[in-house]
């Protein structure tokens, strides 16, 4: 090996320092992301609250749901159209965190036409709306569960058949 | 390299290993601290149970809801907000507006009313209870428990089975030389109340648990501190129901987070000496709780003691 000055020597050696710094820092990082990998801590309740929320919705005695004025009943799965307003439905659901979750209702007749929509969190709901698109993917993004149910109606004292159309956009932060 | 070179060498050789080490040291408290798993379980509990409340809301009638924490590796302090359920740390002689929280929103009802709590316990009770005042239909409260979700545990096989008789008509006298073990006591004794006695049968429990003499009882236990770190529950060798709760007993604390780590040589069942045997007449267990400390979780041993007394009583 051809012998070097003290000042070539320690050139050579700091720089052999720097690399060999960089590929143990790079080693090291690669076993913390490994055990990363292996450690959950993610805690998603994107489904839960979504069964929440949708509890609420069909449940909740002061929100849409028919309420039997003499026995002070709720009937689940029966709406009063007289109720199914958007100051009820945010009065009986209110979340003060806004950025918590949205939803929109429509109601439909047996033939499948719309009777009326009206939203829970509505500001919310118009702008996380684009971002529900599939291809926005990550924290920033928003989830969307979209779920069609056969229900009852009570319009003018007379029940009917129809359906109730959820859509719940919330963010997945 | 002359000597001088060599020197030179010698600094970047100590500045390499000082980086290194930096780096090592740096990455593993990271992951130290994420498999610590505190801030994790703070987020957990507090989104469990802001969304139990919610549920509760919608909930038709009244509804109770017995609640534990489990898996913690510090202890946790809960606070039920009017729209938000935070869990802190707790760390005790710190103010907890100085711990950084992990909170979770539930919604508002216009016609529930949440009552505002915060205390440190493992074990609550969340209520939903129907109340008619200030305009309100309900009203959803937290209040602490000493109490353990699990009230029976299934009593191992290689326990000796025995017939023990009625728990309303069994005179327990709790038993301790030690000051420090006294809250243990006291809290053992109040489970009792809150548990097996209803408010008519209030009498029961002043008789049979709280003025019970040591010669009136029936079961005698002896609460104490082993001279090492060890688990210690001794028996009455000639008596099957000593076996039978002293074998329970080991059991129940044996699975506390407290003497879980313990290994198995630290963990003692076994029976009294012939000076000890002598002195108790009735069934008679003697524990000895690891060494003396003023940092017993009592949260987590009086339960466990109390679950396996009514293992016993439950065969």
């Amino acid at each position: 090996m051809k012998k070097m000055n003290r000042k070539a020597g320690i050139t050579k050696y700091m720089m052999m320092s720097i690399i060999r710094i960089i590929i143990m820092a790079a080693v090291v990082f690669g076993i913390v992301l490994l055990f990363k990998s292996l450690l959950v801590s993610d805690l998603n309740v994107l489904q839960v609250k979504n069964g929440v929320l949708y509890s609420k919705i069909m449940y909740s005695p002061n929100g849409i749901t028919y309420v039997d004025e003499h026995t002070g009943r709720a009937y689940p799965g029966t709406i009063d159209l007289d109720k199914f307003t958007e100051e009820i439905l945010n009065n009986s659901i209110n979340y003060t965190y806004e950025r918590y979750i949205s939803a929109k209702l429509t109601l439909l007749d047996d033939k499948k036409t719309a009777k009326k929509t009206i939203f829970l969190n509505k500001v919310w709901y118009d702008r996380w709306l684009p971002l529900s698109n599939n291809q926005f993917l990550g924290l920033g993004s928003t989830e969307k569960d979209e779920t069609i149910m056969t229900i009852i109606y009570k319009e003018n004292n007379e029940f009917k058949q129809g359906f109730l159309t959820i859509t719940i956009l919330q963010p997945k932060s | 390299m002359n000597k001088k070179g060599y020197m030179q060498t010698l600094w970047f050789v100590i500045l390499e290993g000082a980086v290194l080490l930096m780096f090592i040291i740096t990455g593993f408290a990271f992951m130290s601290d994420m498999a610590d798993g505190t801030t994790y379980w703070k987020n957990f509990y507090a989104r469990d149970v802001a969304l139990l409340v919610d549920t509760m809301e919608a909930a038709p009638g009244e509804v109770s809801f017995n609640y534990n924490f489990l898996n913690t590796p510090k202890d946790l302090q809960i606070e039920l907000n009017n729209d938000s359920v935070e869990v802190y740390e707790y760390v005790e002689g710190v103010d907890k507006s100085r711990v950084t929280p992990a909170s979770f929103p539930f919604a508002k009802a216009n016609n529930i009313k949440v009552e505002e709590n915060n205390f440190f316990s493992m074990f609550f009770t969340l209520k939903k209870t129907d109340v008619k005042e200030d305009g309100f239909d309900s009203k959803i409260s937290m209040t602490e428990n000493n109490f353990a979700v699990s009230t029976t545990i299934s009593v191992p096989a290689s326990c000796p089975k025995t017939i023990p008789g009625n728990i309303k008509e069994t005179k327990i006298y709790f038993k301790t030389k030690n000051d420090k073990l006294l809250s243990l006591k006291a809290t053992l004794q109040d489970l009792f109340k809150k548990q097996v006695y209803s408010e008519d049968e209030e009498n029961i429990y002043e008789t049979n648990i709280l003025n019970v003499g040591e010669s009136q009882a029936d079961i005698i236990i002896v609460l104490d501190f082993a001279d090492e770190d060890k688990l210690e529950v001794y028996y009455k060798d000639s008596d099957i129901k000593s076996k039978s709760i002293s074998c329970i007993t080991i059991f129940a604390l044996e699975n506390t987070a407290y003497f879980n780590s313990k290994d198995s040589e630290q963990k003692i069942h076994t029976e009294l000496n012939s000076q000890e045997q002598s002195v108790f007449t009735k069934t008679a267990i003697v524990i000895k709780l690891g060494a003396e400390t003023d940092d017993l979780p009592i949260q987590e041993v009086a339960p466990a003691i109390f679950n396996a007394l009514e293992g016993y009583f439950s065969q």
